[in-house]
């Protein structure tokens, strides 16, 4: 009896911690520039929603990535970008994240 | 005669597992006489946990009827710190496919990197699964080069 109290206290602590789930990687074109990963400069940018209870907020937050990326490489391009869709699950509620990020050739 | 089919259970648990594709994604293919196309992947995994498997499994072991109704409100409980969408089975490391442009350029130090296909896809075992993103290409190399 004992025994299987312990058992399951462990399995809850073991199990219990922050979880996250990654729905979408995608890795975009290097072209046109094709440069060198020395020859940029490494820029990211990210942006969450909230939600709570089904109820959503901040239901900008991909544009808001995106413009923040591009303000991260004001004069130049930005090649081979990989964007990540995940999410943080909490206690009834979860926060979805973008995040961009690429090399800034100038 | 039970032993013997708790080692086929186990046996079949280790050496069965499936394949699911999430999403795929193709880019840009371009070529260039003066260039060979080299093909290259490379992939990141990170274990998943099924809470619901795992639940399943602890109460098969079990004989007892108490323990059986723990496990359940355990998982319930836990489940219940656990609330959002998911794809494949979650994961406790997060952002772990962060560094997979940083793998691209260890495969093509150039840049000069086309045909890219970005997967996602999971590796279901019992309880786990492997919660894997994939990129596949093709790095151009200079002819003679």
């Amino acid at each position: 009896m004992k025994l299987s109290i312990l058992f399951i206290l462990l399995q809850f602590v073991l199990l219990q911690g922050c979880t996250h789930s990654l729905h979408l990687s995608h890795q975009s074109d290097f072209g046109p520039s094709f440069k060198a990963y020395a020859q940029g400069e490494w820029v990211k940018s990210k942006a969450e929603q909230f939600v709570v209870m089904g109820f959503v907020s901040d239901t900008n937050y991909v544009d808001i990535a995106y413009n923040r990326l591009q303000d991260e490489c004001p004069k130049g391009q930005i090649q081979g970008i990989q964007t990540q869709y995940s999410t943080s699950h909490g206690f009834f509620s979860w926060t979805n994240v973008i995040q961009m990020q690429g090399l800034c050739v100038k | 005669m039970k032993q013997k089919l708790i080692l086929s259970v186990f046996i079949f648990s280790i050496f069965s597992s499936c394949a699911q594709l999430h999403h795929v994604q193709i880019g840009d293919i371009q070529s260039h006489p003066d260039y060979v196309m080299k093909p290259f992947d490379v992939k990141i995994s990170e274990t998943g946990v099924n809470l619901q498997d795992a639940k399943n499994i602890a109460q098969a072991v079990t004989q007892s009827e108490e323990t059986k109704k723990q496990a359940s409100d355990i998982a319930g409980i836990i489940s219940l710190f656990q609330m959002g969408p998911v794809t494949g089975n979650p994961v406790y490391v997060k952002d772990y496919a962060k560094n997979l442009v940083q793998l691209i350029y260890e495969k093509c130090p150039s840049g000069k990197v086309t045909g890219l296909m970005s997967v996602r896809e999971s590796r279901k075992y019992p309880v786990i699964s492997g919660e894997i993103v994939k990129i596949t290409g093709y790095c151009l190399i200079p002819k003679g080069g």
